[in-house]
C-alpha cells in the first residue's frame, strides 16, 4: 500500500483554518454533488447523521471576548490509513494511481470495522435506504452511485470530478492542469480556505503552500499521514 | 375417478367445465405473458441498422456523443427527420417516426446495452485508446434488430485492460466504480 511517486497523483487538500466562516456551504455542497440524504433530526438524536463533511466549532476566550474557530473535517485520505487493513473485503482500498483511499461500495458488505477504526470519524454507515423527498430525487447526481443500505461510505475527494478530469485531459490528449479539478467543498468556499491539487506536482498551488509554518494535519502523531493539510494562524489553538 | 363416473351427469359437466375453464385461463394468462416479454424486447421503431451501415452512415453521425464525452448519445428525432423528412416516407415505420416529430415528442427507444447504476463507463476514453466500436457492440452494421452480443460483465472490461500498457492504471477500482 506504499505510495509510489512513479505513479499516478496525490490528491491533497489544504484547509485554511484561518479563512473559514463555518459557513456550511460545503457541506451543502458535498451533499448535492455526491447524493448524501439529509438526515432527519431522530436519525441525528441517535448518531446516524449523514454528513461526508462537518465543521468542527471551538470557543476561543473568555467573555465577553469570544472567539468561534471553524475546522472542516472531511476523511483525510490517510497515506497510511486505518480502515485500509481492517476490511474483509477490501472494500476499503488504497488507489495506486490517485493515492487516496477509496471505498467500493459494491464490494463493500457492512461489516463497519473501517468505520470503527478511523480516528477521524468521517466514515458514514448506511443504516437505511437513503431517502430523497420530492423533488430532490431530481438533482442526484448521475455520476455517483446512490449507496444502498448496509454499505459505510466517506468523502472520495469527488473521485468522480478527478476521474472526469483525468479522462478528458486523457482524450484530449494534455497533460492535466492544476485548478482544473475542484472537489464541490472547495469550489463553493467563498473564502477559498480549501485548496485541492496534486501534491506531486511541483508546480501547483498545493504543493507550494504545504511547506507553510502554518501547517498542521489532524492527529498527526497517530502516523495515519494524512493527505490533508490544516493551516492555522498565530492566535489560533485549533488542533493543538 | 371413480367417485367422478358415480357423480350425476349434471355433476360431471360442471366438473369438466371448471377444469376447462382452468386450461382455458392459464392459456390465456401464457399468452398475455409472452406477449408482454416480447413486446418489452420490440422498440417502438423497428430500426434497422444494418439498412443505414449499407447506406456508407457511420455510427458517429447518429451517436455524436461517443469521442466527445460517457454517453455514445441516442440520436434526436430531429436527426432522424433530417433524412427521413424526404428519405423513404412512404414506410409505415418512417411514418411514425413523422408522427412522433409531429406530436413533439422524443421517441421511447429501449435501452439495449445497460451497466449498473454503480459502474461508470466512458466512451470517449475507449475511442480515445483506439477501440472500435465492434469489441464491445459487435457486428451492429449486420443487425437489423440491435441486441447485446458480449457479457459486458466486470471480467470482460478486465480481460481488455490487462492487456493494456498502462494496465495497473486501468486495474485500478476507481477507473469504473464512483
Amino acid at each position: 500500500m506504499a505510495e509510489e511517486q512513479s505513479n499516478g497523483h496525490k490528491w491533497t487538500m489544504i484547509v485554511d483554518a484561518d479563512k473559514c466562516t463555518g459557513c456550511q456551504a460545503c457541506v451543502v455542497a458535498c451533499h448535492a454533488e455526491n447524493n448524501v440524504p439529509v438526515s432527519s433530526e431522530d436519525e441525528v438524536i441517535r448518531g446516524r447523521a449523514m454528513h461526508w463533511m462537518r465543521i468542527e466549532r471551538y470557543w476561543e476566550g473568555e467573555y465577553p471576548n469570544v472567539k468561534a474557530r471553524f475546522l472542516p473535517v472531511f476523511c483525510q485520505q490517510c497515506g497510511n490509513a486505518p480502515c485500509e487493513p481492517v476490511c474483509p473485503v477490501y472494500a476499503s482500498y488504497h488507489s495506486t494511481e490517485e493515492n487516496i483511499n477509496i471505498q467500493v461500495y459494491n464490494r463493500c458488505v457492512g461489516t463497519r470495522y473501517c468505520g470503527n477504526n478511523c480516528p477521524y470519524r468521517v466514515r458514514i454507515f448506511n443504516f437505511w435506504a437513503p431517502r430523497f423527498d420530492a423533488p430532490l430525487e431530481q438533482q442526484l447526481n448521475p455520476d455517483v452511485t446512490v449507496r444502498s443500505p448496509g454499505v459505510m461510505e466517506k468523502c472520495t475527494f469527488c473521485i468522480q470530478r478527478i476521474r472526469r478530469g483525468r479522462e478528458q485531459a486523457n482524450i484530449e490528449g494534455r497533460p492535466l492542469e492544476d485548478g482544473e479539478i475542484i472537489p464541490a467543498c472547495a469550489q463553493a468556499c467563498p473564502t477559498d480556505a480549501l485548496v485541492f491539487g496534486d501534491k506531486w506536482d511541483e508546480n501547483s498551488r498545493v504543493a507550494q503552500m504545504v511547506p507553510s509554518e502554518r501547517q498542521f494535519k489532524l492527529l498527526e502523531n497517530l502516523g495515519t499521514e494524512p493527505a490533508v493539510y490544516y493551516l492555522k494562524g498565530g492566535e489560533t489553538h485549533v488542533g493543538e | 375417478m371413480r367417485r367422478v363416473a358415480g357423480l350425476s351427469s349434471r355433476q360431471r359437466l360442471l366438473f369438466g367445465g371448471a377444469v376447462l375453464g382452468g386450461v382455458a385461463i392459464v392459456v390465456i394468462l401464457l399468452v398475455i405473458v409472452i406477449a408482454q416479454t416480447s413486446a418489452a424486447d420490440e422498440q417502438p421503431i423497428a430500426f434497422n441498422h444494418k439498412r443505414h451501415a449499407e447506406n456508407g452512415i457511420q455510427c458517429q453521425f447518429c451517436h455524436a456523443g461517443v469521442a466527445k464525452g460517457p454517453v455514445a448519445g441516442i440520436p434526436s428525432v430531429e436527426k432522424c427527420m433530417g433524412c427521413h423528412e424526404y428519405v423513404a416516407t412512404d414506410s409505415p415505420q418512417i411514418q411514425r417516426l413523422h408522427g412522433y416529430w409531429e406530436r413533439q415528442e422524443p421517441i421511447p427507444w429501449k435501452r439495449v446495452n445497460e451497466q449498473p447504476s454503480f459502474v461508470y463507463f466512458n466512451h470517449a476514453s475507449h475511442i480515445a485508446a483506439a477501440v472500435s466500436c465492434g469489441a464491445c457492440h459487435g457486428a451492429v452494421e449486420e443487425m437489423t434488430v440491435a441486441e447485446p452480443v458480449v457479457n459486458m460483465n466486470m471480467g470482460f472490461c478486465l480481460d481488455c485492460h490487462a492487456q493494456q500498457e498502462n494496465k495497473d492504471a486501468l486495474w485500478d477500482c476507481a477507473v469504473c466504480h464512483r
